[in-house]
């Protein structure tokens, strides 16, 4: 137990005992009352007679009764309060999960643990902040929230107000949740301020407090990136649990739709589900088309229960297809699950099907393999020109390339890349970041990216090249495929050119003999040209950025957001780049492009992290270095002082029992 | 507390409605009185009265008025007839006139006055001999030889001229009206009895010339519970006749201790009382005097 006041309190008993003490010697200042005769009263006060100022001390009850209710009152303006909620020295900052599990209904009250959390850091900052006149001074606290990416809310402070308007307007997001940057910018903070305030007044270094900030987390403890935190020397950290370990989560993992390639207008959907719980789920399922109910299952879908413990643990899941159902033009096709459990952001998922459409591609150079497999994908239409043509249009017209989906190249003496998106086969273009240096002699596959969507369901063990370009991209771009003397197939951006760059035509090798060859190249085309939205949005994940290309010229361009909000964008070199995205749906890209039509573009966020889904809160958190303990769920610290006036109220009741059973007087 | 005398006129003593009542009482003593003139006062003496009570042999020199000349005629021996002989009655109703009566709400004095002016009216019509004393200081004030209704109106501006003040002297004053010719009869002693010199040796003096005494004693309703009529708990009392103070908390086990004070005082009062053959009564001034007149003296056996 820590005393908040406690001089307060001793100065109050100082005051207050002897002020009792002289009020018992001095004598009361009585009424005049004229009776017939004092014969029958002389015996009660035969020492109540002096006529001094003082009178002497006589112990009663009462006296001593009083005495205990003044120190109990005293003691409860020290402000005594347990060991949890002990004022910390020097800075506290608050950390405060915004992320998407926060937002899981089992704080009392159904409050969501976000709702908690900031109930007990207000409570916690209001305990610091109470003590009057003679209080010390309360810490400085700041208060970081944090989901993927962390923000200050207020940095530094002692002004309650300010903190409770700073943790009050902390809203809840869809992301996951990391904290290490959260504890850097923390760091950050800290030192910043500490530098700035030495070298504001350098006579005041040494009474700086620059000690590592404590921080306290107000989390449920599911974090993905717990494992890689760790705390520095003097840092300490302490955590208040936000959320019942013993939640469960039913929802949706994974969800999508595509359009069929026999028939675009034509749309397959998929579902699916999860269940965290140790025994199985029945829910039921709904599909509807911009909000009209197109599929649902005729029964409650089982889901299978949660297996495991700990690191072995593997949650129930189960799949569900719909039978293809016709949607020519876009629209939103939303998922859910009924009923709605405690977490619902996952209960939901949204897939922005584009308008049935054609990939315009465009092939430069001359190889028939590509060119025969091009123009057997039911979703391009072709255009072909000679390498040496398109080298002079080009030259002539930079933004032609941009009016094409994809624009596929081989052995194409390129200077440059317009904007647009390419994939380039053979020649490497001259550009910075592939920094090409002659050729690489006959070489086979070591390893490829089978998480990259166009290398997904692909086998490239067989793959022999005999000659290719030898290049060494920059860092920021990926290596598709790695050959045994260096990348092969490469991936990246270079100013507005989104470019995958196969280092080798497909002739000089033994891939178009290979079904790895027709996977990559279709996927290829889809993935680039899914960049310009042409087939379907790809589905993001909240936290991510938004990014597309609209056309050049376009104007009034807006990003209206799930909850309604229309942000105006600039658009920058045909790109708009908007978030990170907070929360979960349809995002609506809308502007008037410059034919003066009014253009939309739906993109689909979807909630489908399987450390954010899984919303039980943990037991604890293991750090490196050692393990975090929750203080516990609900109020988990408490203050002293109203238990002792309650208890004193009950002291007065028994003093005035006393006064009145036995009186003043004896 | 205080709360001063209000009686300004007879009605303020005697009202009329009462007058009726009183009109049918008549005062009895316990004790065979001697009165000195024929009364109206049946009494235990055999003489010429009207109810017949015994017979007796005829003795020479009786009157021959009183033979029962039946019985001469069957017996050939002389009775004579003996009746109940009516006498006065000497009535002294004596009134506590110190500071301490002049207390209470109703007030004592004048609860005092009235039941004094109620009982001596009973004995002016009953044609006793009746006197209204007030003792104070000592000595008491006498207002002697009135007999016949006709009197009522100087016994009541004498009482209404009355002042409560100063102090007691309760032995003196009774000493004082033992002394005085007034010959014998029943004495009334109004009074609080809260006295400090005690009561015993003035009824011991009054007993001992042969008056049936009758002590009536009147509290306020504030001596019976001091915290009646009183917010303030924290009070300085001052008595009224020697202005003693007493600084006391009027807390419940205060005023309770208090309370079983007045009641041993009271019992003692009634023993001593009890000791010296005199009737012992203690009634609150707020007292219905009325009924306490009409009903309760006679259970009591003061007034028939």
């Amino acid at each position: 137990m820590t005393l908040l006041t406690p001089i307060f309190g001793l100065i109050t008993a100082l005051i207050v005992v002897p002020l009792l003490l002289l009020l018992y010697m001095l004598k009361l200042r009585r009424e005049r009352r004229d009776i017939s005769s004092t014969l029958l009263w002389t015996s009660h006060t035969k020492d109540l007679r002096a006529n001094s100022l003082f009178q002497r001390l006589r112990l009663s009850p009462l006296f001593v009764l009083q005495c205990l209710l003044l120190l109990m009152l005293a003691a409860a303006l020290t402000q005594p309060i347990l060991k949890e909620w002990s004022r910390p020295s020097g800075r506290v900052v608050f950390l405060i999960d915004q992320s998407a599990s926060m937002q899981t209904r089992d704080a009392p009250d159904s409050r969501t643990r976000l709702d908690e959390a900031k109930r007990l850091a207000i409570a916690q900052v209001e305990s610091w902040q109470g003590g009057g006149l003679f209080a010390a001074s309360p810490p400085e606290v700041m208060v970081i929230a944090f989901a993927q990416d962390p923000s200050v809310r207020i940095p530094f402070s002692t002004n309650l107000g300010r903190i409770r308007e700073a943790i009050d307007g902390i809203e809840p997001t869809d992301q996951i949740t990391l904290i290490a940057p959260a504890v850097s910018l923390a760091r950050a903070f800290s030192s910043s301020q500490d530098a700035l305030e030495i070298s504001q007044s350098s006579t005041q270094i040494n009474t700086l407090d620059n000690s590592s900030p404590t921080m306290q987390l107000f989390s449920d403890g599911n974090i993905s990136d717990i494992a890689t935190l760790s705390l520095r020397k003097g840092e300490t950290m302490s955590w208040n649990r936000c959320g019942n370990p013993q939640t469960i989560n039913q929802g949706i993992s994974a969800a999508g739709a595509e359009r069929r390639n026999d028939d675009p207008t034509r749309v397959s959907a998929f579902v699916a589900l999860r269940n965290d719980a140790a025994t199985p789920a029945k829910r039921e399922v709904q599909v509807r088309s911009n909000g009209t109910l197109i599929a649902s299952a005729s029964e409650p879908i089982a889901i299978p229960a949660a297996s495991g413990k700990g690191a072995t643990r593997v949650v129930g899941a189960q799949k569900l297809s719909f039978t293809p159902f016709a949607l020519p033009n876009s629209g939103v096709l939303s998922m859910s699950l009924l009923p709605e459990d405690a977490f619902t952001t996952d209960d939901r998922a949204v897939i922005a099907i584009q308008e049935q459409r054609t990939l315009r591609i465009l092939l430069a150079g001359n190889d028939p393999a590509l060119e025969s497999l091009l123009n057997s994908l039911s979703f391009a239409n072709v255009q072909q020109i000679a390498s040496t043509d398109f080298i002079k249009r080009i030259s002539a017209d930079a933004n032609w390339t941009e009016s094409f989906d994809v624009v596929v190249c081989v052995d194409c003496e390129l200077q440059s890349l317009t904007a647009g998106r390419w994939l380039i086969f053979g020649k490497p273009p001259a550009i910075a970041n592939l920094n090409a240096f002659g050729e690489q002699p006959r070489q086979a596959i070591r390893t490829w990216k089978s998480d990259h969507k166009a290398m997904a369901q692909s086998q490239f063990s067989d793959l022999v090249v005999d000659r290719s370009a030898a290049i060494a991209p920059t860092s920021d771009w990926l290596a598709l495929l790695e050959g045994s003397k260096g990348p092969l197939i490469v991936s990246g951006r270079s100013a507005n050119a989104t470019v995958i760059y196969v280092a080798f035509v497909p002739m000089d090798s033994n891939w178009p003999f290979q079904r790895s060859f027709v996977n990559f190249t279709a996927q290829a085309v889809e993935f680039l040209g899914a960049l310009g939205s042409a087939v379907t949005s790809e589905s993001l994940e909240p936290g991510a950025m938004l990014r597309t290309r609209i056309v050049r010229g376009s104007t009034n361009v807006f990003i209206q957001t799930p909850s309604g909000d229309r942000v105006a964008q600039n658009l920058v070199d045909g790109e708009i780049v908007f978030g990170p995205l907070r929360n979960v749906g349809v995002y609506k890209v809308e502007y008037v492009d410059p034919l003066g039509k009014q253009k939309v573009r739906m993109v689909a966020v979807n909630l489908t992290d399987a450390t954010e889904c899984d919303v039980a809160a943990a037991e604890k958190l293991n750090i490196p270095g050692g393990e975090l303990d929750p203080k516990g769920v609900g109020l988990a610290t408490l203050t002293i002082w109203p238990f002792i006036v309650a208890a004193s109220l009950c002291l007065l009741m028994l003093e005035w029992f006393l006064y009145h059973r036995f009186g003043g007087a004896t | 507390m205080i709360s001063p005398s209000k009686l300004i006129k007879l009605e303020d003593l005697l009202q009329p409605s009462l007058v009726a009542a009183l009109d049918r009482l008549d005062l009895m003593s316990r004790k065979m009185l001697q009165g000195r003139m024929q009364g109206e006062r049946r009494s235990r003496r055999r003489g010429q009265g009207m109810d017949f009570a015994d017979f007796r042999p005829y003795a020479a020199g009786d009157d021959l008025r009183f033979v029962d000349w039946n019985i001469y005629g069957r017996l050939d021996r002389l009775f004579l007839k003996m009746f109940l002989e009516e006498e006065d009655l000497g009535l002294v109703v004596a009134i506590d006139g110190s500071a301490s009566m002049d207390t209470g709400e109703p007030n004592k004095f004048d609860v005092a006055r009235r039941i004094a002016m109620a009982l001596a009216y009973v004995g002016l019509v009953n044609q006793h001999r009746v006197t209204l004393a007030l003792l104070k200081d000592g000595s008491a004030d006498r207002l002697t030889g009135m007999r016949g209704r006709r009197r009522a109106a100087d016994a009541a501006n004498w009482l209404i001229g009355q002042k409560a003040a100063g102090t007691t002297g309760f032995d003196s004053a009774c000493r004082s009206l033992a002394s005085a010719r007034l010959g014998r009869g029943v004495v009334i002693v109004i009074s609080d009895y809260l006295l400090r010199e005690g009561y015993e040796s003035g009824f011991r003096a009054l007993a001992a010339r042969g008056w049936d005494v009758f002590a009536l004693q009147i509290l306020s309703p504030e001596e019976m519970d001091p915290r009646k009529n009183n917010q303030n708990l924290d009070v300085r009392l001052v008595d009224l006749e020697n202005k003693g103070e007493v600084e006391i908390t009027l807390t419940g086990a205060v005023v309770r201790d208090h309370q079983r004070r007045l009641e041993t005082f009271n019992a003692a009062m009634r023993e001593t009382c009890m000791k010296l053959g005199v009737r012992q009564m203690t009634i609150s001034s707020a007292v219905d005097y009325q009924k306490f007149l009409v009903e309760t003296l006679r259970k009591e056996g003061l007034l028939k």
